[in-house]
């Protein structure tokens, strides 16, 4: 605050040049806003206008002919919110598990004096290469037994490599090897290195490594399509895929289809119209009110792991 | 040729496999030949099937009660209509399968997929267990032997059971084109055009006089979503029954590329520079379509019913009359397409079913006016209720709204917005005082005197053998890129239709190997003409 202060009160003027230079900046970042502000306020605003007069384009920027129908609709809705309170359940347990394989697994190969610190790194970073494929996932999360329980959402991506190495880089860089030294020295077991000195350091790290798997988890819906056939364990976007997919059929395709099809694509096209774009709102606003409190370790943690390491 | 040598040798294998294994699995199994229950000792089975999102069909009435009935019980996993695809092939990928396939629907279950599915074995030949267990399947096909015609593959087995419609609606190959019929009586015309001049002379009249009443000029006089609901009304005005592969007395031929189809796009071309096409034709979506309806700016549109795009109700839709087929230059006899009413793929046994006869008469009760009732409206005391059992009057058990009726109807029985297998469209008795609203006599009456008077099918379902599919499958993408590209194009003005620009646009076809392309497919139309002579 005070800088800024110091700069306000400094007389000598700034250079045309420089004007021109700020002028420039600020278009550009103006621009930069209007893009990115024109969906968000595109969609809030046609969460609550009349379906006809946003598909017609006279609803362009704000509300018009507003009604709350699309919002009482999905409150209504017991499926979205028994998707909504899924997906929470599968996030928070979901993550949690990510968290409690991927910050050791990224310490302990971190470790300088850890022997097999290599091969352990190349044969995880082969797996970023060299996958499995659908076909045999699916075989094998069937024969597991987990096929229409949450787990087979969860386990089979408990640990990402690709953020176990940028667990891995934040360790290197950011902690000191003296630091654990010091606690060896002071008779600290390595358990008590990691839990006491490591953890308290790395919150940053956490932070992120959290909002990548919960962002994650909370988008997840093709593992749901292929794992999950109770409809009552269905997350989220399972849910609103459904509700909004079927919008994109017409009610009148090409192939030969029964009068009850037709009815049937025209009733969830007439449902989807109103609701379309309130669940955008009502699915996506948990994930935007939580960026701006994990913010400021994002920025901090992804640079530290990126640009050090 | 040792490789081939080596899938014979393979294909060999499996038939012996399966020739050994169909007869003890049918045998070993106790199965009642007629009348419930089915089986004696409750059995389950697995049954993969699209879901609409209405209900659990576990907890659906009409399955409760059939099983019931029957003592075959199943373990169902449905997964949405709309990813179905993606779950149905992973099933077979990963030989996982269930006992049952209910529903999948041609898209999903193409001829091409049962016919793989089915030579590999994963699919039980079905021809046997017809013969022997389902009566009323097999008396439908001994009265339209065009149906076993069209389910009969090409190495001679039934792998799937269609969908048979004999309702009002059978003979639509989609929604029709709908006349605006509120513009009609303002502008004080009373017959729907019969020639193309007539539609053009109806077209500028709803582009100029103002038939809304709103003082501006904000008619659209006829619109679609991308040409591919009205093209194939319209085409058939210029003699042809299908933008692609067509059968005229026996002769195969590809539309798009004769006379006709350049007749077709030159009227379109003066449609669109005259603005009675839609300008947004080929880039709006269909919400944008039933907006444009709402706002009552539309002269023709299509749709299932016109009510979709309108938003009136049923009964004001009646008002609306369905667009009938155009006589021309090139077509001096009016003609629809027509679809036979026939949709397959709509149910398979697997080879890891334990008991294929029972699985059989399960399916085959649907075949029945009995069982289309059951499947179509639940068992008494959801949506309807006996009044009088013994002389079957019946009443609607609830006081439901027509169109809650129709929601409700989605959550107690699993007929409702998939292909099931039945025979659908027949008459049911009677619920309460309504005989038949004046909607579903408008619908009749149009169908008769539109289409079914004058409808003829464009080609009829085949089989290709896998050798032919291997061959149309990589021609028909390129075909239809082309044909489908230069449509908007000459449509739009953007190429010009003068004989160099369409020359070029037939070489390419040509250059796309048509030639083969058609000579597959009058081969399979022989095949299925013979089929029918026998």
């Amino acid at each position: 605050m005070s800088s800024v202060a110091v700069i306000k009160k400094s007389t000598i003027k700034e250079s045309k040049t420089d004007r021109i230079f700020l002028a420039i900046i600020y278009a550009m970042l103006i621009f930069a806003l209007v893009i990115v502000a024109y969906p968000l306020i595109y969609i809030a605003s046609a969460s609550v206008s009349d379906p006809s007069v946003v598909n017609s384009g006279e609803m362009w920027l704000w509300p018009k002919e507003v009604t709350f129908e699309g919002y009482t609709t999905i409150l209504r809705n017991k499926d979205i919110w028994r998707g909504y309170i899924n997906t929470v359940v599968y996030t928070v347990v979901g993550t949690s598990v990510n968290l409690f394989v991927t910050i050791p697994a990224g310490y302990v190969l971190s470790r300088k004096d850890f022997p097999l610190k290599g091969i352990f790194t190349r044969m995880m970073v082969i797996t970023m290469f060299i996958s499995g494929g659908m076909i045999p996932s699916y075989i094998l999360v069937n024969n597991l037994g987990l096929t229409n329980s949450m787990w087979a959402l969860i386990l089979p991506g408990a640990a990402s490599v690709y953020n176990i190495v940028v667990t891995r880089t934040f360790f290197q860089s950011s902690i000191p090897d003296e630091l654990t030294e010091a606690a060896i020295m002071d008779g600290a077991s390595n358990f008590k290195i990691f839990s006491a000195v490591v953890l308290p350091l790395s919150k940053p790290i956490v932070a992120v490594m959290a909002l990548f798997y919960g962002v994650g988890h909370w988008n997840q819906y093709f593992e749901a399509l292929l794992y999950i056939d109770d409809r009552s364990k269905y997350p989220l976007q399972m849910v609103l895929r459904e509700i909004l997919v079927l919008q994109d059929l017409s009610s009148n395709p090409s192939t030969m289809m029964s009068e009850a099809t037709a009815e049937y694509l025209n009733q969830q096209q007439n449902l989807s119209a109103i609701i379309k774009y309130g669940v955008m709102i009502v699915a996506t606003l948990p994930i935007i009110m939580v960026y701006p409190f994990l913010q400021k370790y994002f920025v901090k943690g992804v640079m530290l792991g990126s640009l050090k390491g | 040729m040792k490789k081939s040598l080596k899938r014979a040798s393979l294909l060999f294998s499996t038939a012996l496999m399966l020739g050994a294994q169909v007869p003890t699995l049918v045998s070993a199994q106790e199965v009642n030949p007629e009348g419930f229950p089915i089986v004696d000792e409750p059995i389950t089975l697995s049954l993969l099937a699209p879901g609409t999102g209405m209900a659990e069909w576990k907890d659906m009435p009409t399955l409760q009660y059939y099983s019931e009935l029957t003592n075959i019980n199943f373990e169902y996993t449905t997964p949405p209509l709309s990813d179905f695809s993606t779950r149905f092939n992973l099933t077979f990928a990963s030989g996982d399968l269930p006992d049952i396939i209910y529903a999948p629907g041609s898209d999903v279950m193409t001829p091409a997929l049962e016919v793989d599915y089915g030579s590999q074995g994963l699919l039980l030949p079905l021809n046997d267990l017809i013969a022997e267990y389902a009566p009323n399947l097999s008396a439908i096909l001994e009265e339209r032997p065009d149906i076993l015609q069209s389910i009969t593959t090409t190495d001679g087995n039934i792998y799937t059971l269609p969908h048979i419609n004999v309702g009002d609606t059978a003979s639509w190959i989609r929604g029709p084109i709908w006349i605006n019929g509120e513009w009609m009586e303002a502008l004080g015309i009373e017959e729907v055009p019969t020639t193309t001049d007539e539609l053009y002379e109806m077209l500028v009249r709803f582009r100029d006089e103002d038939p809304n009443g709103n003082g501006q000029q904000d008619e659209i006089p006829l619109t679609d979503v991308k040409m591919d609901s009205t093209r194939p009304w319209l085409l058939s005005a210029f003699g042809i029954k299908e933008w692609g592969i067509e059968e005229h007395d026996g002769v195969v031929r590809y539309a798009p590329m004769t006379e006709n189809y350049r007749g077709y796009l030159e009227y379109m071309n003066k449609l669109y520079s005259e603005g009675l096409l839609d300008k947004e034709v080929f880039s709006q979506a269909d919400e944008q379509k039933k907006a444009k309806g709402q706002n009552d700016q539309l002269g023709m549109f299509p749709d299932w019913f016109s009510f979709f795009t309108t938003g009136q109700t049923e009964e004001e839709s009646i008002i609306n009359p369905m667009f009938g087929p155009l006589t021309s230059e090139y077509s001096e006899e009016p003609l629809f397409p027509m679809n036979p009413g026939i949709s397959r793929g709509a149910f398979a046994i697997t080879k890891d079913n334990p008991n294929p006869a029972a699985a059989m008469r399960w399916v085959d009760y649907f075949y029945s006016a009995e069982g289309h009732e059951l499947l179509n409206r639940g068992p008494a005391g959801f949506l309807w209720d006996w009044v009088d059992e013994e002389g079957g009057e019946r009443e609607y058990a609830q006081d439901l709204e027509a169109t809650d009726r129709e929601e409700y109807r989605g959550q107690i029985t699993p007929g409702y917005g998939i292909t099931t297998p039945e025979l659908s469209g027949v008459d049911l008795p009677q619920i309460g005082d309504v005989a038949e609203s004046d909607f579903q006599i408008f619908l009749r009456e149009e169908t008769e005197a539109k289409i079914n008077a004058h409808g003829e099918v464009a080609y009829p379902l085949v089989y290709l053998t896998p050798e032919e599919q291997a061959i149309v499958s990589s021609i028909a993408v390129d075909l239809q890129t082309h044909i489908r590209n230069s449509e908007a194009q000459f449509i739009t003005g953007q190429i010009e239709l003068n004989d160099e620009n369409w020359n070029k646009y037939v070489e390419t076809i040509e250059k796309m190997g048509v030639e083969e392309f058609v000579q597959v497919y009058q081969a399979a139309y022989d095949r299925w003409a013979a089929a029918g002579a026998e």
